[in-house]
């Protein structure tokens, strides 16, 4: 469904061309979860943007092909890219209070793109949004429509941000670290609900992280990029059983130990879950 | 509701350290409306005689607490020069001050949005720089030598108006509003450059935002992102500034109606300041300083309802 070839982003930084990508391929198949690790500076992200197609304007692109269905989007036009921008292609970002316009209706952002690619009238542009609210599992959905972002807690802005990139059912839904700015309970609530999404309607989900854990937890198969190249890629069942280079193996080892995790999850549970007597 | 009431009593109380300070004004600066009214000639004594007859010989918070007596109960007192009540003196002129201001203020907003707007999406274009360097210029020009401009430009020039021929409201509305224009467009220019100037900023401020992106991963091409998503956001700022620019507005229509020879508010004020017709001068003040706390409290409800994160 998706194709990287040879892809090679450079980037201005205040005068002085950097090479962010480098020459990258990789694919992907229908309703896949693939995931991108690397560590910030990796290439990970403009690689992510590139395919959204909202590389900033500092980023120039030196040679390659995305095709997504056989679509070469490089070679669209900026009108015929819109067309397929939060149709086909969606994406969420790690902050949500920041990536959402914060004195716009969380409803009106969620419909958004339903107004943008559907012809559809008013009415029938909300009934879908409260639908896609209820999807991604929110409480009281005609309350939250009428919110703005700043009146919900983190979780539900990034669930609101979920309901907004997959309403008009993209093929491909790419994540920057999606979880990132989420505490760990919320964080398994999200990447639950990206599952049950991707299972329901077989979207194709491109994960970034740096999160080792959270990727074996969500994804089928992994790039590890580093510098802007892609140095492994694997099932994540191997690449975490066997890493081929020293610097998977690095990364592996510096996960925490699961246990250490779930403890932690368990506590926190106990904690939201509510100690009632002080 | 408890913002409201909360605004109200800070109105009110603006406006009693507004008057109260205009009274004092008038006790510490020299000059003496009897001495004015009777001329240089009249003799000590009639002097002492009008200033007992005016009640200027009693104390100061006397003369202040009948003053606002009277003006809550809606009497402004006497002109001393003009010997009408200054309700009618003024009642003719709030109209023409009024007009100016509005007119004045369409223009700001007229110019500076769409103008604004059109820079921020032509970012350094030549559009862009064009109308930087054209509001650095408007910037610093003074609105009564822009008016002065326009006057020698379109009056002598062109012929589009004779200077100094002012039209009354009450003869004929249209020729009244025409005169009015460039004067208000005298007043605007410069206060339009700034408020472009801001608008541009802010709003490319905004364009660096995450919320942009999510805009534009969602297919809104650059106008819709600029209208539907950066604007009320860029413009949130300037709402304030806006508010606090309707002050200098009315402060910039008192010399331009000097400029224009129009009789305005304006007029009206210096000339009273120079007779020390204080019933006259402390009316047009108090009205003025009504007028900007007023826009003020509107501008300050009007913020809150466009943005939600300040709470009520």
């Amino acid at each position: 469904m998706l194709k990287v070839e040879n892809l090679s982003i450079w980037f201005d930084d205040r005068g002085s061309m950097e090479q962010a990508v480098k020459g990258i391929s990789f694919s992907m198949e229908k309703g896949e979860i693939l995931g991108i690790v690397g560590e910030s500076g990796s290439g990970k992200t403009m690689t992510a943007l590139a395919i959204a197609g909202i590389l900033k304007k500092n980023a120039v692109l030196e040679s390659g092909r995305i095709e997504i269905e056989e679509k070469e989007l490089l070679s669209m036009t900026g009108q015929q890219m819109r067309k397929l921008q939060g149709k086909e292609i969606s994406m969420i970002f790690q902050e949500p209070m920041t990536a959402l316009n914060p004195t716009m209706q969380i409803g009106r952002q969620v419909e958004e793109a339903l107004l943008l690619h559907e012809k559809m009238t008013r009415k029938e542009r909300k009934e879908k949004a409260l639908e896609a609210l209820k999807d991604v599992e929110l409480e009281n959905v005609e309350t939250v429509y009428k919110k703005y972002p700043h009146e919900l807690s983190g979780g539900m802005r990034q669930r609101a941000m979920i309901a907004a990139a997959v309403i008009c059912r993209p093929k491909l839904l790419i994540a920057d670290e999606p979880t990132t700015a989420l505490d760990v309970y919320t964080q398994e609530e999200i990447l639950k609900l990206l599952k049950k999404l991707n299972r329901k309607y077989g979207m194709g989900i491109l994960f970034i992280s740096h999160n080792l854990r959270v990727v074996k937890e969500l994804c089928s198969r992994v790039l590890v990029m580093k510098d802007g190249e892609i140095l492994e890629e694997g099932t994540a069942e191997g690449l975490f059983a066997r890493p081929k280079t020293r610097y998977t193996k690095e990364l592996v080892e510096a996960i925490p130990p699961r246990q250490t995790n779930s403890a932690y999850y368990g506590l926190f549970k106990e904690k939201a879950g509510g100690v009632h007597g002080e | 509701m408890k913002f409201i009431i909360k605004k109200i009593t800070g109105l009110i109380i603006a406006l009693l350290i507004v008057s109260i300070l205009a009274f004092l004004a008038f006790e510490i600066i020299p000059g003496d409306p009897a001495r004015t009214i009777l001329g240089t000639e009249a003799t000590e004594a009639k002097v002492e005689a009008l200033r007992d007859e005016m009640g200027l010989n009693r104390p100061l918070t006397v003369r202040y607490g009948e003053w606002v007596k009277n003006f809550v109960s809606g009497d402004m007192g006497t002109s001393y020069s003009y010997q009408i009540p200054v309700k009618e003196l003024i009642a003719d002129k709030i109209p023409i001050t009024v007009t100016m201001t509005v007119m004045s203020f369409l223009f700001i907003v007229l110019l500076s949005i769409p103008l604004g707007v059109l820079c921020v999406y032509y970012e350094n274009h030549m559009l862009d720089r064009i109308f930087l360097a054209l509001n650095q210029v408007l910037m610093s020009v003074p609105p009564f030598f822009i008016g002065m401009l326009l006057t020698v430009l379109f009056g002598l020039v062109f012929h589009f108006f004779t200077p100094g021929g002012y039209i009354s409201y009450t003869e004929n509305l249209a020729g009244f509003l025409g005169y009015l224009l460039l004067p208000s467009l005298a007043i605007a220019l410069p206060k339009a450059a700034m408020t472009m100037k801001m608008l541009r900023s802010s709003m490319l401020d905004q364009l660096g935002q995450d919320y942009v992106r999510t805009a534009k991963s969602r297919g809104n091409g650059p106008w819709r992102v600029l209208f539907v998503h950066v604007f009320k956001n860029g413009f949130l700022p300037v709402i304030t500034f806006l508010g606090v620019m309707i002050a200098d507005v009315i402060a910039n229509s008192i010399v331009i109606e000097q400029v224009f020879g129009i009789p305005g508010l304006g007029r009206t004020l210096i000339s009273s300041i120079s007779k020390r017709d204080y019933p006259v001068v402390e009316a047009v003040i108090v009205l003025i300083a009504i007028v900007i706390l007023v826009t003020n409290a509107v501008v300050d409800l009007l913020y809150r309802k466009l943005d939600k994160r300040i709470e009520i």
